[in-house]
């Protein structure tokens, strides 16, 4: 990613950073240097999380970890005392020994349950898309209560939900009611009845949205009964900015009953020096932090273990969700039953039987810290990966502005980077690019990247706190560049010459490839390197600038390079799995996957 | 100051002992009663704990049971918010003119709420939680309003999946080899009762045929997955000491289990995929205590350490660990992983991906090497 450094305010105040981010499965460190004046990525480490008996303490974790970059890096950052108790050196002394600050990210907890009730639906849907940004799942939501019905269902059917769910947190919205409305009056009916089915120290935290007037009436009343926080609208407030205060409160609570109830969260807090926070929220800061930068559409997936998380932002729009409970971890089974085991075979490339493919996810999903040890579970890992990812595509669209959008509803956007291990991970880079774009499916030109180190966490709160490292770090590719991808739209007939190209070379060379329909194209163009494009597509083929206009667009280099998608859309294309897992194999060949 | 720079990998472990005191913990899942005494000894079917049921909601819809729209519902309901109800009390009633048409209560509770569609919600108790010991042993310690913690003495293997069954009967080791397998003829009147070791995998047909014969157990080696849906719905125990790739047996599990052929044996074939670490439990119990060491899991992987790998090219291979820490290396896949170094009984030394391997601890394995 090109950023200009002058752009961050230039205040280097820490010499040295340690983060570690604790996942449900694995947990990473990374330390953070200055070397000659700009920070520089020096070493990372991994190691199992410990959360599960015998060592329920993620100390034991990151310990591992930070002794990999100890190993690496002939570098002290971490001491035991005589009682075996580790501890963090800090500051960084004169020798070079220790680090300055220490941040921390976690996703190893369950998510959050939640029902949201709300005044109208509008009120519902600002409340979703702050509880969805994070680790939450909403079970239930109710709308427009009047005489203790809410919409098409009665108070019945909402205590069934409660009795069924448990939920953790319960949301009412109002953000227009200046008094106490029907609604207001029903969800308090509502919270009385779920209030009989806990126990008094287990009853769910209320989060009333509304104007002071309305919270007048409602606090004090919930206030008697359950713990509750009030998010309180100033005139005429909404849009983003009432969603991030939403999000921040719904944070605040996922803090308290999650995020510092992880064993060992005492001494993991200890050592930070900003609170812990949720990787989603770090990874969302950090995406939306690149975009005010560059000024791009920036869309980010992370698919884990047990969540996946997609963000599209730019300088005006802002969406992340979070799937908890659909990764590549134990999740797995859940994910599975969701999508049917077709839909993963339908990205698996090789000839395995099906009967075996099954086995191996089952089997993974035994053993879900397994990393693929043969090319056949490697490529059924990523087969999984790509139908997550594309369940995360079809939550986003509806919410997308048409900026983010072709004609065609296909995703449009300058950076599409991955991350999770299945992407950071994947030992060619061409697997990664095609996994991206196979989930994705975005048109027009995007610049493919991927989280190879798994710093995005560690930059997003390092953008909160030192973001003259953020800069520092993309400036110096801390984000690995896959390439960019041209992707083709309109008809694409099988062999049928649809698109002519020339690559035009800084020392003034040129380079003109002519493209079939169906097929993809890859190209040599190291990271680093940036040239020229000049595209010159047939009739109704679109390159981004509409049906048949011709267009000259810089592209930048990566591991992978350039890649011509001429695939056509939608994909999987074939109407047989043999045949379409065929065709998965070529196009993996292609790439050099 | 001192600064350990040491690299260790504490791995995933499967207890494979032919003696041990093994300590289980076995707690509630809510803050409930321990019924158990420190010093006591309990059987596999013993109540060592117990949590109240959690209060709930039934739904009773008058309406929809009368057939009649709300209004007349709620005229005809007889009962009032608060007031408590026995199963079979009445709770509304319509006269036709030629019967008198009644609703009854499905369980006893307290009227919560009558709501305007004519439903009314009772307030019920859940059935509370019965934590029993599962295997046989002594309680050694309590954990207050949790659960207790069961000392027991004898063979011990875990497994890697189990059914959720526990039961107790008298081992019979069908298979003659931890490759061999069985046929449903075998399960006759004779195995009525036992817990049969039947070796690599089953057939649909043999898990049919061991519910014919009333057995109380069955472990095997491997199970297809299409096959794991139906094993869950047998009565008896399941447990699965290997995989899903038709796996034969770990030659020390196969062992122990052929050496206490004919002895009694509990099966607690318990599973919760979110948590590797419980496992499903085989015991050959015996009274002795004297001399037997205790499992304490959660050591460093050693160099001798008897592993199972469990990814392949060489999955279910089990072997021993020459080098518990060999640095970086690439697998077929081509990713870059920390690995350990295996020898195999054949003789063979493998880098294997620390990740990929699983302790047995406590079994014995004879490499032609290291013999």
């Amino acid at each position: 990613m090109v950023l200009e450094q002058e752009a961050v305010e230039e205040t280097r105040v820490a010499e040295s950073v340690l983060c570690a981010d604790v996942g449900s499965l694995w947990t990473r460190a990374a330390l953070i240097d200055q070397v000659d004046g700009l920070y520089r990525f020096v070493a990372c480490g991994e190691a199992r999380t410990t959360i599960e008996q015998p060592t329920s303490n993620v100390m034991v974790g990151i310990r591992e970890a930070v002794q990999d970059i100890q190993l690496a890096s002939d570098r002290a950052l971490v001491s035991a005392t005589d009682d075996g108790e580790i501890r963090i050196l800090v500051p960084e002394d004169e020798s070079g020994e220790g680090v300055d600050v220490f941040l921390a990210t976690t996703s190893a907890f369950s998510p959050l349950k939640v029902i949201v009730f709300g005044e109208r639906p509008a009120d519902v849907s600002v409340a979703l898309l702050a509880v969805q940004s994070t680790y939450a799942r909403v079970v239930g939501t109710f709308v427009d209560g009047r005489d203790d019905r809410w919409g098409d269902v009665g108070m019945a059917d909402v205590i069934q939900v409660v009795d069924r769910e448990r939920p953790d947190v319960l949301f009412f919205v109002s953000t227009e009611a200046l008094d106490l409305t029907s609604a207001a009056q029903s969800f308090l009916n509502t919270l009385q009845l779920a209030n009989t089915l806990y126990d008094v120290r287990e009853r769910p935290t209320v989060v009333l949205v509304g104007q002071n007037s309305l919270l007048g009436h409602l606090f004090p009343a919930v206030e008697e009964t359950n713990a509750v926080q009030k998010v309180l609208l100033a005139p005429e407030e909404g849009g983003g900015g009432l969603v991030r205060r939403l999000f921040d409160a719904f944070n605040e609570l996922l803090h308290e009953r999650r995020v510092a109830r992880i064993p060992g969260f005492g001494a993991l807090q200890a050592w930070s020096q900003a609170q812990v926070q949720p990787t989603a929220t770090a990874q969302a800061q950090a995406v939306e932090w690149l975009a005010k930068q560059v000024g791009r559409r920036i869309v980010l997936v992370d698919i884990g273990a047990e969540n996946s998380q997609i963000v599209a932002t730019d300088a005006h729009f802002f969406r992340s969700i979070v799937r908890p409970g659909e990764g590549l971890g134990f999740s797995l089974p859940r994910v599975l039953e969701k999508v049917g085991l077709e839909a993963v075979y339908r990205w698996m490339p090789g000839l395995m039987p099906e009967r075996d493919l099954h086995s191996l996810l089952v089997h993974r999903s035994w053993y879900p810290h397994l990393r693929p040890a043969t090319r056949d579970a490697l490529w059924l890992e990523q087969a999984v990966a790509r139908v997550v990812a594309q369940r995360l595509v079809t939550a986003l669209s509806p919410s997308l502005p048409e900026t983010f959008l072709d004609n065609s509803g296909n995703l449009v956007c300058d950076y599409l980077i991955g991350t999770g291990a299945v992407i950071r991970h994947a030992p060619q880079p061409a697997q990664a690019l095609l996994l991206l774009l196979d989930a994705f499916q975005p048109s027009g030109v995007v610049h493919l990247m991927r989280d190879r180190l798994g710093l995005l966490p560690a930059l997003g709160m390092l953008s909160q706190n030192e973001p003259v490292a953020v800069g520092d770090l993309l400036a110096h590719n801390v984000l690995e560049s896959l390439g960019t991808a041209v992707v083709l739209s309109g008809p694409m007939k099988p062999g049928k010459e649809v698109l002519h190209f020339r690559m035009r070379y800084p020392d003034g060379g040129t380079y003109t490839v002519t493209v079939e329909a169906g097929r993809l194209y890859r190209e040599y163009l190291p990271p680093g390197v940036r040239l020229e494009l000049e595209l010159r597509p047939v009739r109704k083929v679109d390159v981004g600038l509409g049906p048949g206009h011709a267009a000259r667009v810089q592209v930048t280099g990566g591991t992978v390079g350039l890649v011509i998608d001429a695939r056509g859309r939608p994909l999987p294309s074939q109407e047989t799995l043999v045949e379409q897992r065929r065709q998965v194999h070529e196009w993996l060949l292609y790439v050099g996957g | 100051m001192w600064v350990d720079n040491t690299r260790q990998y504490i791995p995933d472990e499967v207890a494979v002992f032919p003696r041990v005191r093994v300590q289980h913990e076995r707690l509630l899942k809510t803050p409930g009663q321990v019924l158990a005494r420190i010093g006591q000894f309990v059987q596999p079917h013993d109540v060592v704990a117990q949590a109240p049921g959690r209060l709930r909601v039934h739904v009773v819809d008058v309406a929809k049971e009368l057939d009649v729209k709300p209004k007349a519902a709620l005229k005809a309901i007889t009962v009032e918010p608060g007031q408590t109800v026995k199963e079979n009390d009445l709770l509304a009633q319509q006269s036709g003119l030629f019967r008198r048409r009644k609703v009854v209560a499905p369980v006893g509770g307290r009227v919560l709420q009558v709501d305007n569609q004519g439903r009314v919600l009772l307030q019920t108790m859940a059935e509370g939680e019965t934590l029993r010991a599962g295997l046989r042993g002594k309680v050694i310690n309590l954990m207050p309003r949790f659960g207790v913690v069961i000392e027991s003495t004898g063979a011990f293997v875990q497994g890697v999946w189990g059914n959720g069954q526990n039961r107790v009967g008298v081992l019979r080791v069908l298979a003659s080899s931890p490759n061999g397998t069985v046929s449903p003829e075998q399960f006759d009147v004779s195995v009525r009762g036992n817990v049969v070791v039947a070796g690599r995998t089953v057939s649909p047909e043999v898990l049919e045929a061991a519910t014919q014969a009333r057995v109380q157990g069955l472990i095997v080696a491997s199970l297809r997955p299409e096959l794991l849906e139906l094993a869950r719905k047998q009565e008896y125990a399941v447990v699965v000491t290997d995989g899903v790739h038709n796996e034969g047996m770990a030659p020390p599990i196969f062992e122990i289990l052929r050496r206490c052929d004919g002895q009694e044996v509990v099966v607690n074939a318990i599973f919760n995929p979110g948590r590797p670490r419980l496992r499903p439990e085989i015991l050959i119990p015996e009274p002795s205590t004297e001399g037997v060491p205790v499992f304490r899991p959660g050591r460093p992987l050693q160099v001798g350490d008897v592993v199972r790998i469990v990814a392949p090219p060489l999955l279910g291979r089990v072997g021993v660990v020459r080098t518990p820490w060999a640095g970086r290396g690439i697998l077929e896949s081509g990713l870059e992983v920390n690995g350990c170094e295996v020898t195999l009984p054949d003789g063979s030394v493998h880098f294997v991906a620390l990740h990929a391997v699983e302790r047995l601890t406590g079994a014995k394995l004879v490499t032609s090497q290291a013999s």
